[in-house]
Protein backbone atom coordinates (compact mmCIF):
# COMPACT_ATOMS: atom_id res chain seq x y z
CA UNK A 1 0.00 0.00 0.00
CA UNK A 2 1.59 3.34 -1.23
CA UNK A 3 1.18 6.20 1.14
CA UNK A 4 0.67 9.70 0.47
CA UNK A 5 3.75 10.85 -0.15
CA UNK A 6 4.60 7.66 -2.81
CA UNK A 7 1.32 8.44 -4.52
CA UNK A 8 1.83 12.16 -4.78
CA UNK A 9 5.29 11.40 -6.79
CA UNK A 10 3.92 9.32 -8.44
CA UNK A 11 1.32 10.68 -10.28
CA UNK A 12 3.91 13.67 -10.60
CA UNK A 13 6.36 10.99 -12.54
CA UNK A 14 3.20 10.18 -14.47
CA UNK A 15 2.26 13.39 -15.58
CA UNK A 16 5.79 14.41 -16.39
CA UNK A 17 6.24 11.04 -18.47
CA UNK A 18 2.84 11.93 -20.21
CA UNK A 19 3.70 15.59 -20.55
CA UNK A 20 6.96 14.27 -22.76
CA UNK A 21 5.55 11.75 -24.82
CA UNK A 22 3.22 14.17 -25.68
CA UNK A 23 6.06 16.69 -27.33
CA UNK A 24 7.47 13.79 -28.53
CA UNK A 25 4.25 12.87 -30.24
CA UNK A 26 4.46 16.44 -31.26
CA UNK A 27 8.12 16.30 -32.89
CA UNK A 28 7.12 13.48 -34.85
CA UNK A 29 4.03 14.03 -36.29
CA UNK A 30 4.11 13.59 -40.09
CA UNK A 31 7.97 13.18 -39.22
CA UNK A 32 10.31 10.84 -41.62
CA UNK A 33 12.87 9.04 -39.42
CA UNK A 34 16.20 8.29 -40.38
CA UNK A 35 16.50 5.89 -37.58
CA UNK A 36 15.12 4.36 -35.32
CA UNK A 37 15.65 1.36 -32.59
CA UNK A 38 13.57 -0.48 -30.40
CA UNK A 39 14.81 -2.85 -28.16
CA UNK A 40 12.72 -5.68 -26.09
CA UNK A 41 9.64 -4.01 -26.95
CA UNK A 42 6.40 -5.92 -27.42
CA UNK A 43 3.53 -4.90 -29.98
CA UNK A 44 0.11 -6.12 -29.85
CA UNK A 45 -2.06 -5.64 -32.39
CA UNK A 46 0.14 -2.62 -34.20
CA UNK A 47 -0.18 -1.34 -37.51
CA UNK A 48 2.01 0.44 -39.46
CA UNK A 49 0.56 3.00 -41.43
CA UNK A 50 3.11 4.44 -44.26
CA UNK A 51 6.88 2.62 -43.97
CA UNK A 52 9.56 4.19 -47.00
CA UNK A 53 12.98 2.05 -46.12
CA UNK A 54 15.49 1.25 -48.67
CA UNK A 55 16.40 -1.90 -46.20
CA UNK A 56 14.29 -3.40 -43.02
CA UNK A 57 16.57 -5.33 -41.03
CA UNK A 58 14.91 -7.53 -38.45
CA UNK A 59 15.42 -9.99 -35.76
CA UNK A 60 13.11 -13.58 -35.80
CA UNK A 61 9.52 -12.87 -35.44
CA UNK A 62 8.41 -15.36 -32.36
CA UNK A 63 6.35 -17.84 -32.47
CA UNK A 64 2.56 -17.20 -33.03
CA UNK A 65 3.72 -14.02 -34.67
CA UNK A 66 1.29 -12.54 -37.56
CA UNK A 67 2.11 -10.12 -39.89
CA UNK A 68 0.78 -8.76 -42.88
CA UNK A 69 2.49 -7.07 -46.04
CA UNK A 70 0.00 -5.17 -48.05
CA UNK A 71 -3.22 -3.85 -47.07
CA UNK A 72 -6.00 -6.56 -45.74
CA UNK A 73 -8.67 -3.96 -46.18
CA UNK A 74 -7.98 -3.99 -50.17
CA UNK A 75 -7.95 -7.73 -49.84
CA UNK A 76 -4.86 -8.49 -51.62
CA UNK A 77 -1.72 -9.25 -49.22
CA UNK A 78 0.93 -12.11 -48.10
CA UNK A 79 0.25 -12.97 -44.66
CA UNK A 80 2.29 -14.67 -41.90
CA UNK A 81 -0.33 -16.34 -40.47
CA UNK A 82 -0.14 -17.03 -36.25
CA UNK A 83 1.71 -20.53 -35.82
CA UNK A 84 1.21 -21.48 -38.95
CA UNK A 85 4.65 -22.04 -40.49
CA UNK A 86 3.76 -20.59 -43.76
CA UNK A 87 3.37 -17.66 -45.92
CA UNK A 88 -0.24 -16.85 -47.46
CA UNK A 89 -0.89 -14.84 -50.64
CA UNK A 90 -4.57 -13.30 -50.87
CA UNK A 91 -5.66 -12.01 -53.97
CA UNK A 92 -9.27 -10.80 -53.87
CA UNK A 93 -9.57 -12.16 -50.27
CA UNK A 94 -8.65 -15.76 -51.16
CA UNK A 95 -5.26 -17.14 -50.40
CA UNK A 96 -4.03 -18.35 -53.59
CA UNK A 97 -0.98 -18.81 -53.25
CA UNK A 98 0.70 -21.30 -50.26
CA UNK A 99 4.20 -21.87 -49.35
CA UNK A 100 4.90 -23.92 -46.30
CA UNK A 101 3.34 -26.09 -43.73
CA UNK A 102 -0.19 -27.74 -44.66
CA UNK A 103 -1.17 -30.34 -41.93
CA UNK A 104 2.31 -30.74 -41.05
CA UNK A 105 3.63 -31.40 -44.98
CA UNK A 106 5.68 -28.79 -46.90
CA UNK A 107 4.20 -27.44 -49.86
CA UNK A 108 3.89 -24.59 -52.46
CA UNK A 109 0.77 -24.40 -54.36
CA UNK A 110 0.14 -21.44 -56.47
CA UNK A 111 -3.66 -21.73 -57.42
CA UNK A 112 -5.13 -20.37 -60.82
CA UNK A 113 -7.10 -17.28 -60.10
CA UNK A 114 -9.76 -17.62 -58.15
CA UNK A 115 -8.17 -20.88 -56.79
CA UNK A 116 -8.46 -21.55 -52.66
CA UNK A 117 -4.84 -22.76 -52.45
CA UNK A 118 -6.08 -24.11 -48.76
CA UNK A 119 -8.62 -25.57 -49.56
CA UNK A 120 -8.82 -27.02 -53.07
CA UNK A 121 -7.14 -30.21 -53.70
CA UNK A 122 -7.43 -30.70 -57.69
CA UNK A 123 -3.87 -30.31 -59.43
CA UNK A 124 -6.01 -29.42 -62.58
CA UNK A 125 -6.80 -25.91 -60.60
CA UNK A 126 -3.14 -25.35 -59.91
CA UNK A 127 -0.56 -23.37 -61.97
CA UNK A 128 1.85 -24.79 -59.91
CA UNK A 129 1.07 -27.54 -57.02
CA UNK A 130 3.67 -29.70 -54.88
CA UNK A 131 2.47 -31.77 -52.11
CA UNK A 132 5.33 -34.12 -51.25
CA UNK A 133 2.68 -37.27 -52.72
CA UNK A 134 3.38 -37.00 -56.01
CA UNK A 135 5.66 -35.02 -58.63
CA UNK A 136 3.29 -32.88 -60.58
CA UNK A 137 6.61 -32.31 -62.30
CA UNK A 138 6.69 -29.45 -65.33
CA UNK A 139 8.19 -29.69 -68.78
CA UNK A 140 11.24 -27.91 -68.55
CA UNK A 141 12.52 -26.26 -72.16
CA UNK A 142 15.98 -27.05 -72.85
CA UNK A 143 16.20 -25.67 -76.29
CA UNK A 144 14.33 -23.90 -79.38
CA UNK A 145 15.32 -23.32 -82.79
CA UNK A 146 14.08 -23.28 -85.96
CA UNK A 147 15.77 -24.30 -89.47
CA UNK A 148 15.04 -24.79 -93.31
CA UNK A 149 14.70 -28.57 -93.75
CA UNK A 150 14.73 -30.31 -97.40
CA UNK A 151 15.13 -34.06 -96.74
CA UNK A 152 16.51 -34.35 -93.68
CA UNK A 153 17.96 -32.12 -90.70
CA UNK A 154 19.87 -33.72 -87.67
CA UNK A 155 18.98 -31.71 -84.13
CA UNK A 156 21.66 -32.40 -81.58
CA UNK A 157 20.03 -32.37 -77.99
CA UNK A 158 23.10 -33.15 -76.23
CA UNK A 159 20.95 -35.17 -73.91
CA UNK A 160 22.19 -38.83 -72.77
CA UNK A 161 18.65 -40.26 -73.55
CA UNK A 162 15.61 -39.49 -75.66
CA UNK A 163 13.66 -35.89 -74.63
CA UNK A 164 10.12 -34.77 -74.74
CA UNK A 165 9.91 -32.81 -78.13
CA UNK A 166 7.49 -30.83 -80.01
CA UNK A 167 7.81 -29.87 -83.84
CA UNK A 168 6.09 -27.27 -86.26
CA UNK A 169 5.87 -26.75 -89.66
CA UNK A 170 5.37 -23.62 -91.57
CA UNK A 171 3.07 -25.42 -94.30
CA UNK A 172 2.59 -22.40 -96.20
CA UNK A 173 3.17 -18.85 -95.63
CA UNK A 174 2.42 -17.83 -91.85
CA UNK A 175 0.41 -20.88 -91.60
CA UNK A 176 2.73 -23.62 -88.86
CA UNK A 177 1.15 -27.34 -88.83
CA UNK A 178 1.89 -29.21 -85.60
CA UNK A 179 4.32 -32.47 -86.95
CA UNK A 180 4.09 -35.78 -85.85
CA UNK A 181 5.14 -39.15 -86.71
CA UNK A 182 5.83 -40.66 -90.48
CA UNK A 183 3.18 -43.26 -90.40
CA UNK A 184 -0.14 -41.75 -91.39
CA UNK A 185 -1.16 -38.28 -92.80
CA UNK A 186 1.34 -38.66 -96.31
CA UNK A 187 2.65 -35.55 -96.40
CA UNK A 188 6.20 -36.49 -96.21
CA UNK A 189 6.95 -34.37 -93.08
CA UNK A 190 7.53 -35.35 -89.92
CA UNK A 191 10.28 -35.88 -87.18
CA UNK A 192 11.73 -38.89 -84.16
CA UNK A 193 13.92 -38.74 -82.14
CA UNK A 194 16.68 -40.72 -80.26
CA UNK A 195 19.43 -40.77 -77.89
CA UNK A 196 21.40 -38.68 -79.60
CA UNK A 197 19.54 -36.06 -82.37
CA UNK A 198 16.05 -34.78 -82.84
CA UNK A 199 15.54 -35.46 -86.99
CA UNK A 200 13.37 -33.37 -88.96
CA UNK A 201 12.31 -34.95 -92.06
CA UNK A 202 10.26 -33.26 -95.11
CA UNK A 203 10.53 -35.06 -98.35
CA UNK A 204 7.93 -32.87 -100.47
CA UNK A 205 10.76 -31.48 -102.83
CA UNK A 206 10.93 -28.41 -101.38
CA UNK A 207 12.69 -26.57 -98.47
CA UNK A 208 10.22 -25.54 -95.47
CA UNK A 209 10.97 -23.95 -92.39
CA UNK A 210 10.43 -26.58 -89.41
CA UNK A 211 10.14 -24.66 -85.67
CA UNK A 212 11.53 -26.97 -82.55
CA UNK A 213 11.13 -27.45 -79.39
CA UNK A 214 13.54 -29.63 -77.38
CA UNK A 215 12.59 -30.00 -73.00
CA UNK A 216 14.86 -31.58 -70.35
CA UNK A 217 12.24 -34.25 -70.24
CA UNK A 218 12.83 -37.77 -70.71
CA UNK A 219 10.34 -39.63 -72.71
CA UNK A 220 12.17 -43.07 -72.06
CA UNK B 1 23.75 -20.11 -61.93
CA UNK B 2 22.83 -17.06 -59.42
CA UNK B 3 19.77 -17.12 -57.57
CA UNK B 4 17.20 -19.41 -58.72
CA UNK B 5 14.16 -20.76 -57.23
CA UNK B 6 13.86 -24.39 -57.15
CA UNK B 7 11.40 -27.26 -56.03
CA UNK B 8 12.91 -30.68 -56.65
CA UNK B 9 10.43 -33.72 -56.99
CA UNK B 10 9.92 -36.41 -53.28
CA UNK B 11 13.18 -37.37 -52.06
CA UNK B 12 15.55 -35.78 -53.83
CA UNK B 13 18.00 -32.44 -52.43
CA UNK B 14 16.86 -29.34 -54.20
CA UNK B 15 20.75 -27.94 -53.24
CA UNK B 16 22.33 -31.31 -54.19
CA UNK B 17 20.26 -31.73 -56.95
CA UNK B 18 21.71 -31.00 -60.76
CA UNK B 19 19.92 -32.55 -63.23
CA UNK B 20 16.63 -31.24 -64.51
CA UNK B 21 14.55 -34.29 -64.35
CA UNK B 22 14.98 -34.35 -60.77
CA UNK B 23 13.12 -30.90 -60.18
CA UNK B 24 9.27 -30.17 -60.67
CA UNK B 25 10.24 -26.47 -61.34
CA UNK B 26 13.23 -24.90 -61.93
CA UNK B 27 12.95 -21.09 -62.87
CA UNK B 28 16.50 -21.24 -65.13
CA UNK B 29 14.14 -23.38 -67.29
CA UNK B 30 11.93 -22.31 -69.32
CA UNK B 31 8.28 -23.95 -68.95
CA UNK B 32 5.11 -23.96 -71.24
CA UNK B 33 2.47 -21.82 -70.21
CA UNK B 34 -1.24 -22.48 -71.12
CA UNK B 35 -1.98 -18.77 -72.72
CA UNK B 36 -5.46 -20.49 -74.06
CA UNK B 37 -7.61 -23.27 -73.50
CA UNK B 38 -10.94 -24.15 -75.34
CA UNK B 39 -12.94 -26.70 -76.64
CA UNK B 40 -14.85 -26.63 -80.15
CA UNK B 41 -17.69 -28.62 -81.34
CA UNK B 42 -18.62 -29.59 -85.11
CA UNK B 43 -19.90 -32.14 -87.41
CA UNK B 44 -18.07 -33.78 -90.08
CA UNK B 45 -20.21 -34.80 -93.08
CA UNK B 46 -20.06 -38.38 -94.55
CA UNK B 47 -17.85 -39.19 -97.25
CA UNK B 48 -16.21 -35.46 -96.94
CA UNK B 49 -13.86 -33.35 -95.27
CA UNK B 50 -14.11 -30.30 -92.79
CA UNK B 51 -11.62 -27.43 -91.42
CA UNK B 52 -12.77 -26.05 -87.88
CA UNK B 53 -11.61 -22.71 -87.52
CA UNK B 54 -11.34 -20.86 -84.26
CA UNK B 55 -9.91 -17.42 -84.08
CA UNK B 56 -7.55 -17.30 -80.95
CA UNK B 57 -7.59 -13.35 -80.44
CA UNK B 58 -3.54 -13.59 -79.61
CA UNK B 59 -1.60 -10.90 -81.07
CA UNK B 60 1.01 -13.96 -82.41
CA UNK B 61 0.99 -17.15 -84.13
CA UNK B 62 0.41 -19.99 -81.31
CA UNK B 63 1.99 -22.80 -80.34
CA UNK B 64 -1.26 -25.33 -80.39
CA UNK B 65 -1.81 -28.78 -79.56
CA UNK B 66 -5.10 -30.85 -79.38
CA UNK B 67 -7.22 -33.61 -79.14
CA UNK B 68 -10.52 -34.60 -80.40
CA UNK B 69 -13.46 -36.86 -78.62
CA UNK B 70 -16.23 -38.47 -81.26
CA UNK B 71 -19.85 -37.90 -80.21
CA UNK B 72 -20.54 -41.08 -78.63
CA UNK B 73 -16.95 -42.27 -78.46
CA UNK B 74 -14.84 -42.28 -74.82
CA UNK B 75 -11.27 -41.58 -75.92
CA UNK B 76 -9.35 -38.90 -77.34
CA UNK B 77 -7.38 -39.01 -80.06
CA UNK B 78 -4.12 -36.69 -81.36
CA UNK B 79 -4.01 -35.27 -84.74
CA UNK B 80 -2.25 -37.25 -87.77
CA UNK B 81 -4.14 -40.59 -86.78
CA UNK B 82 -7.91 -41.91 -87.08
CA UNK B 83 -10.26 -43.01 -84.74
CA UNK B 84 -9.53 -46.17 -84.04
CA UNK B 85 -12.22 -48.49 -81.56
CA UNK B 86 -10.09 -51.32 -81.55
CA UNK B 87 -7.24 -53.81 -82.95
CA UNK B 88 -8.60 -57.55 -83.76
CA UNK B 89 -6.03 -60.48 -85.06
CA UNK B 90 -6.33 -61.03 -88.63
CA UNK B 91 -8.86 -57.95 -89.29
CA UNK B 92 -6.51 -55.44 -87.79
CA UNK B 93 -7.54 -51.95 -86.61
CA UNK B 94 -11.42 -51.39 -86.53
CA UNK B 95 -11.61 -47.80 -87.59
CA UNK B 96 -15.16 -45.35 -87.11
CA UNK B 97 -14.04 -43.73 -90.34
CA UNK B 98 -13.35 -39.81 -88.33
CA UNK B 99 -9.79 -39.26 -89.40
CA UNK B 100 -8.08 -36.06 -87.37
CA UNK B 101 -5.32 -35.12 -89.72
CA UNK B 102 -3.62 -31.97 -88.95
CA UNK B 103 -4.11 -28.43 -86.18
CA UNK B 104 -2.25 -25.81 -87.79
CA UNK B 105 -2.20 -22.19 -86.57
CA UNK B 106 -1.74 -18.44 -88.19
CA UNK B 107 -1.97 -14.95 -86.88
CA UNK B 108 -5.93 -15.26 -86.09
CA UNK B 109 -6.92 -18.99 -86.63
CA UNK B 110 -6.25 -22.56 -85.35
CA UNK B 111 -7.67 -24.84 -87.93
CA UNK B 112 -8.63 -28.52 -87.44
CA UNK B 113 -8.67 -30.80 -90.37
CA UNK B 114 -11.13 -33.78 -90.39
CA UNK B 115 -11.76 -36.20 -92.73
CA UNK B 116 -15.25 -38.73 -92.93
CA UNK B 117 -15.13 -42.10 -94.60
CA UNK B 118 -18.08 -42.91 -92.72
CA UNK B 119 -21.82 -42.69 -94.53
CA UNK B 120 -23.05 -40.43 -91.42
CA UNK B 121 -22.03 -37.20 -90.48
CA UNK B 122 -20.22 -37.41 -87.36
CA UNK B 123 -19.86 -34.92 -84.57
CA UNK B 124 -16.22 -34.00 -82.80
CA UNK B 125 -15.29 -32.08 -79.72
CA UNK B 126 -11.66 -30.75 -80.17
CA UNK B 127 -9.82 -29.60 -76.90
CA UNK B 128 -7.30 -27.65 -77.46
CA UNK B 129 -4.32 -25.50 -75.78
CA UNK B 130 -2.67 -22.54 -77.26
CA UNK B 131 1.07 -23.08 -75.36
CA UNK B 132 3.18 -19.88 -76.34
CA UNK B 133 4.49 -18.19 -79.64
CA UNK B 134 5.71 -20.19 -82.26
Amino acid sequence: MLNLLEKALLTRKYAYNLDRVKKLEGLLQGKYLSMVKIADAFFTNAKIGSLGVDKLTTGRLSVGTLFDIGDEESGDYIRKSGEDVRILMYKDDIPQVVMGLQTGVPVFKVGRDGVNALTDNDPNNFVLYVDQVTDYALIKEKTRGSVSVNGSQNIAHGLDYIPLCFVFCEISAGVYRKVFGPNYDGTGIYFRVDGTNLVLVNTTGGALDFSYYIFYDEVD
Amino acid sequence: MGNVIALSKIGISVLGASDPNDFIFHSSYNTFKIIIEGDVTDTIPALGSKTIQVAHGLPFIPLVTAFALENGKAWAFPPNSPNITGTFPRIGYLKTGIVFNYISADEDYIYFNFDNTGVANKDVTVKFYCLEAI
